[in-house]
């Protein structure tokens, strides 16, 4: 009953023509700063939150959320459009989204991924609503050996990533890795590869990375093409709006990777360090390993976009969890809600929802308006961002060159990133043309930090005892589960005969070696 | 004649206008500032050590008549920005926050920031470090704690915000004051740090009243001392280090600075807007929540506070064993 009343608190709050405003406007921007390469959701709230030291704290949470959402929604539309990701959390979505723009379908790939957003959102409100208090009390029981166990799940998910060779896949997570150690590491504060600059000594920034070697290498890519007369964009003739939209096929295809999407998504979206990127990747790997298709997953597989953007939203949500009701930011994002939240003179925690009522649940309750009114938005919007297709590469390309450049200059006005966006660039085009498939590289990029750190705190922790890897019911579990992950992909490996096949040339090899004399 | 002395009379004000202004360091003129000013944050957007300044900016530009913008230059601990800050012109349009950890890369960080590139503005808040262990740890007072550890050499872990940071520093001067030893677990700042005591994992941090205050609040953390002279107002149940036989009186400061060479008249008009700033009631209830502890310092005791406390800084730095060695 309180959950109710609660509610019935949260619309009273979040319907007045002011909050519904700052909802309106959060949404609106979020999408629109989620679209444009290059500012995701923690630079876009940066740059707004200002905005929000006028208004009233419940305005101001609202409006945040609505960017941190909104964003997310958006994040898709140029992954899918022009294979370039408007935020982190959508660099998974390119593998398919593009592919499907490619054979014609992007009104199908927009229109899936505003609705797996819409679906997975609402699951997480409503999560956040009924379950928020103990949900916290479980992220809390993520400590340094947690973390490390689940990352490393993750790590093993790379196996199923790729479309390819799993040794060209494994050699990008292993530059990933490389690249994530330049700078001061964690423990002992030792700069790694900074060369005595300043500006390395922090390491490289993820934006930069991941607007090079996909902004800026796609139109290096296209240049290459234009000049030898191909790649211009097949668009159809533009059809009826409703023909844009995913039909029965493809729902029935999609709803079981936005169902499980949307739940894996809200839960590490809870966890600390859990963000949008790992619940996407895991959400791709999973739906590629259940899938009774998994060679058309990179080929546009409807369920390769669903599934992800379902749950970068979903996580998007779940974050919120313990910071309300702890005070724990989770991310970049919830730090940024945190500090608004400070000036206003709340401190959120499990007292939040009792002191200032208005605010807790007049935030949930405009996230149900905030979904809303971004299917509503975005639905529309899908036929003006296909016809942007038609839009001439002559113009489009430095539109998308200046976009990242912002982008990337806003994330810490720093002229270092803007210099490492164009290096990366230029290894990104090399890396493509080479066909290496960039999405591992950004996995190991994020995650690579994360277990050093993790398993070097672990470590201090126990005195040097590796048992506390499995001291923990967590950590056992989960790298148990690794271990399942790895056995069934060597065994899956084996059975296709690729690695017996290849012990064999080995074995081939190895003695018509000896018997040279 | 007469023209002649007129000549006399041009000739002597030029030569007054550039001889007092060279003297003052700079035209000050009336009318500063002319144009926004921007505010050098060394921290991403959302900490403390970013909100605290953020707060007084709406009344800071309604003294000064012009916008103060923030401009948010993170990157290693904070050094990134101090040097950018340091470098700019010193015409009092772009300034910058001071804290205790800057002062701690002046001789940590392997390429620092000086304070001698730098003049005080004024300093603002002060957040004291504490003695702040898991709610179900079994100490419920200091001296049970000192005696837990002692009996537990190594056992008790405390968890910091990286090796040579401010809850690092704070945590080892805790151990040197008690003669206990406790195994200190680096955490990627302060928030990681706190969460991974309130989830039981590790058992006790010294990191600052005002960020463990809302875990403290949702009953997941104690504080068992604050390394202060005086009781916390938030927690007035909650004993002084001094109090229990420590003499640990350190924290968190933030301060402004400008670069060096930047007129007194523009640091003094800054400093008075800062000071207006810390008394807007608004200012006053936030901070209030946030448990910073208002410790104005005007431009000039400010200087004066600052030479001893760096030195101190150093020291401690020195018999840590993490003073970074010399550029060649």
């Amino acid at each position: 009953m309180d959950i109710l009343q609660g509610m019935i608190t949260g619309f009273a709050v979040c319907l007045e023509p002011t909050k519904l405003l700052a909802c309106f406007f959060g949404v609106l921007v979020g999408t629109a700063m989620g679209v444009l390469p290059g500012i995701g959701p923690a630079g876009a709230v940066a740059l707004l939150i200002p905005l929000t030291f006028h208004m009233d704290a419940a305005s101001a949470v609202i409006m945040i959320a609505g960017i941190y959402y909104g964003t997310q929604y958006g994040g898709s539309t140029t992954s899918i459009l022009v294979n370039i990701p408007g935020e982190a959390a959508s660099v998974i979505t390119c593998l398919d989204g593009y592919q499907m723009t490619q054979q014609g379908r992007a009104g199908a790939a927009l229109g899936i991924s505003a609705f797996a957003s819409f679906i997975a959102g609402t699951v997480g409100i409503v999560g956040l609503m009924l379950l928020a208090p103990p949900l916290a009390e479980f992220a809390l029981r993520f400590g340094p050996p947690e973390i490390f166990a689940l990352v490393f799940l993750a790590f093993t998910l790379v196996a199923f990533l790729s479309s390819g060779s799993m040794t060209r896949s494994l050699m990008m997570v292993v530059l990933g890795l490389l690249l994530a150690t330049v700078g001061q590491e964690a423990i002992t504060a030792i700069p790694r590869f900074t060369f005595g600059s300043v500006d390395l000594q922090s390491g490289l920034d993820l934006v930069p990375l991941i607007m090079g070697l996909f902004g800026i290498s796609e139109v290096l890519l296209s240049l290459e093409n234009m000049r030898h007369g191909e790649g211009a964009l097949t668009v159809r003739p533009t059809p009826r709006f409703w023909d844009l939209l995913p039909d029965r096929r493809d729902w029935k295809r999609s709803a079981g990777p936005i169902g499980r999407g949307s739940l894996l998504g809200f839960l590490i979206g809870l966890l600390p360090g859990g963000t949008g990127i790992i619940a996407s990747f895991g959400s791709y790997a999973i739906e590629k390993r259940i899938s009774r298709h998994p060679e058309q997953f990179g080929q546009g597989a409807i369920e390769g976009v669903a599934g992800p953007e379902a749950a970068n939203n979903g996580a998007a949500q779940g974050a919120f969890i313990p910071l309300l009701t702890l005070g724990i930011p989770g991310n970049a994002v919830m730090a940024l809600t945190l500090g608004a939240l400070k000036i206003h003179g709340i401190v959120p925690g499990p007292f939040l929802i009792k002191e200032h009522p208005g605010v807790f649940w007049g935030v949930v309750a405009s996230m149900y308006v905030g979904n809303i009114l971004l299917l509503a938005l975005n639905l529309p919007l899908i036929g003006i961002w296909v016809r942007l297709l038609k839009i001439p590469k002559s113009i489009l390309y430095p539109l998308i060159i200046f976009f990242c450049i912002i982008g990337t200059y806003s994330v810490s006005n720093s002229v270092f990133d803007v210099g490492a966006l164009f290096v990366f660039g230029f290894m990104g085009y090399l890396l493509r043309r080479l066909n290496f498939d960039l999405a591992p590289l950004i996995l190991g990029f994020i995650l690579g930090p994360i277990l050093e750190t993790s398993a070097r705190q672990s470590l201090i922790m126990s005195e040097g005892s590796f048992g506390i890897f499995i001291g923990s019911t967590i950590a056992a579990v989960l790298l148990g589960l690794s271990a399942v992950v790895l056995g069934t992909a060597v065994y899956s490996e084996l059975r296709k005969g690729r690695l017996s096949r290849g012990l064999e040339t080995l074995k081939r090899e190895m003695e018509a070696s000896q018997d040279k004399p | 004649m007469y023209l002649r002395k007129s000549h006399q009379l041009v000739v002597g004000l030029i030569v007054f206008a550039v001889v007092s202004s060279v003297l003052t360091g700079g035209v000050v003129r009336a009318e500063y500032p002319e144009k926004p000013i921007t505010l050098i944050v060394p921290w991403p957007p959302g900490g403390a050590s970013d909100v605290t300044p953020r707060s007084l900016l709406k009344t800071m530009s309604e003294e000064l008549k012009q916008p103060v913008v923030i401009v948010n230059r993170p990157g290693a601990a904070g050094v990134v920005g101090t040097l950018e800050m340091e470098r700019a012109a010193p015409d009092g349009y772009t300034i910058g926050t001071y804290s205790y950890s800057q002062t701690l890369t002046n001789f940590t960080a392997p390429n620092p920031p000086s304070l001698a590139n730098v003049v005080p503005v004024a300093k603002v808040m002060y957040s004291p470090a504490t003695l702040t262990v898991n709610a179900s740890f079994p100490a419920k007072t200091l001296a049970e704690f000192i005696s837990y550890a002692k009996a537990n050499p190594g056992k008790v872990r405390s968890s910091n915000s990286g090796k040579g940071a401010s809850a690092h520093i704070f945590g080892e001067a805790f151990d040197r004051m008690t003669g206990i030893k406790q195994t200190h677990v680096p955490f990627n700042g302060y928030a990681p740090a706190i969460t991974a005591v309130a989830g039981g994992h590790i058992e006790a941090t010294c990191i600052p009243v005002g960020d463990v205050h809302p875990m403290v609040k949702a009953g997941k953390m104690r504080i068992l001392a604050v390394a202060m002279q005086e009781r916390h107002y938030l927690y007035p149940n909650v004993p002084t280090m001094k109090e229990l036989g420590v003499n640990l009186d350190t924290g968190n400061w933030v301060g402004f600075i400008a670069p060096k060479g930047v007129p007194e008249a523009i640091v003094a008009k800054l400093d008075r807007a800062i000071e207006k700033a810390l008394k807007s009631p608004e200012v006053v209830s936030a901070w209030k929540e946030m448990g910073n502890v208002t410790t104005y310092l005007n431009h000039k005791d400010f200087a004066k506070w600052l030479v001893p406390h760096a030195a101190e800084t150093r020291a401690l730095v020195e018999a840590m064993g993490l003073l970074a060695a010399p550029k060649k």
